[in-house]
């Protein structure tokens, strides 16, 4: 498995266990505000998350251009690299 | 049939002079009211209290301004309960909502809009009464309203983030809860009625209804935000909550509409 989609099926979980979305409506192309109801809130309890889960130090501002599901795999293997 | 054209044309001039009236004081109170705040001694909490009490005033006397005008009448219910709450979430139908609801409360904060700051004479008031910013950064949000609960006041929100539509049911964003929750508060209910409906979401300042608006403004019971709280994250325990306020206030709504129609 390539890390793009290992860290889309993590991704995936985290959307799972955080927000009880249902995982069958998380596409890499769904826009998380819209599709996936995500408020400021949850982005914030996100990043929390996410840092936990990689270990690496992610800052709010790497996530200010995130609109995506997509967007947010890309960050994280960018900052992983 | 004459008396009414009268009163029509009256409450239309009336109207008219109401918004000028709050227009030209919401420039000209702050322009005189927040220097003599930073003079007066007292630290920054001091000023805070005197500038939300100023505030307070300010639309207490416009509510009453308009009552006298006989644009409007209205009936508050609990009055002492709602100034003995921490978290006041209330449904929204019209612009004069949160002019009530301040001048009910003599310590009330409430949440801004950032942009709100942009105004030089908005940003002095609302500086000066320590008004909750809202700047686009939810957790920043959530402190400020810690430290407003930790100083006694009383924080007003309007779940719906915005004036409701008429006609349609109630939809609220999850900042309310995630405020109850995270900050640990209980949340004191407000229903909020005007009969008949106007000053709308979108609605022009001339279209006034055909007799004066009457307000209603109850305070209900204290709905214990702790039952909702979640184990796996306060994400869930919001969203739980979200549902839960969503159905109350359209019940409630509900059942207000169908007792003053």
């Amino acid at each position: 498995m390539s890390t793009e989609k290992e860290t889309f099926q993590k991704i995936s979980y985290l959307f799972e266990d955080l927000f009880e979305i249902d995982p069958s409506d998380i596409k890499p192309e769904s826009n998380l505000y819209e599709d996936l109801d995500i408020d400021s809130i949850d982005a914030v309890d996100l990043v929390v998350e996410l840092r936990k889960m990689t270990g690496i130090k992610i800052k709010p501002e790497d996530f200010k251009s995130v609109r995506t599901v997509n967007d947010i795999v890309e960050q994280i293997d960018k900052l992983a690299a | 049939m004459l008396l009414n054209k009268v009163n029509f044309v009256w409450r239309l001039v009336a109207t008219a002079f109401g918004f000028a009236v709050f227009g030209v004081g919401g420039v000209i109170i702050p322009i005189i009211a927040v220097p003599i705040l930073y003079i007066l001694p007292g630290d920054s909490l001091v000023r805070e209290k005197r500038g939300q009490k100023c505030i307070h005033l300010g639309f207490k006397s416009f509510i009453e301004l308009m009552r006298l005008l006989r644009v409007l009448s209205y009936d508050v219910k609990g009055i002492e309960a709602l100034r003995n709450s921490q978290l006041v979430l209330a449904n929204h139908p019209t612009l004069l909502d949160v002019v009530f609801l301040i001048g009910l409360i003599p310590n009330a904060n409430c949440v801004v809009k950032g942009a709100l700051l942009k105004n030089p004479c908005m940003r002095f008031a609302i500086k000066s009464a320590g008004y909750t910013i809202n700047s686009g950064c939810a957790d920043d949000v959530i402190e400020q309203a810690k430290e407003a609960f930790d100083k006694g006041q009383v924080m007003i929100v309007f779940p719906e983030g915005t004036r409701s539509i008429p006609g349609e049911s109630l939809k609220l964003k999850r900042g309310a809860a995630n405020i109850a929750l995270r900050a640990d508060v209980d949340i004191t209910p407000v229903t909020i009625t005007c009969e008949p409906i106007s000053l709308t979401k979108h609605a022009k300042w001339y279209n006034i209804p055909e007799r004066p608006m009457h307000f209603t403004i109850t305070t209900k019971s204290l709905i214990r935000a702790d039952r909702f709280k979640q184990e796996a994250s306060n994400s869930l325990g919001a969203r739980a909550l979200t549902e839960f306020l969503t159905k109350y206030f359209n019940a409630e709504v509900a059942v207000n509409d169908s007792v003053t129609k």
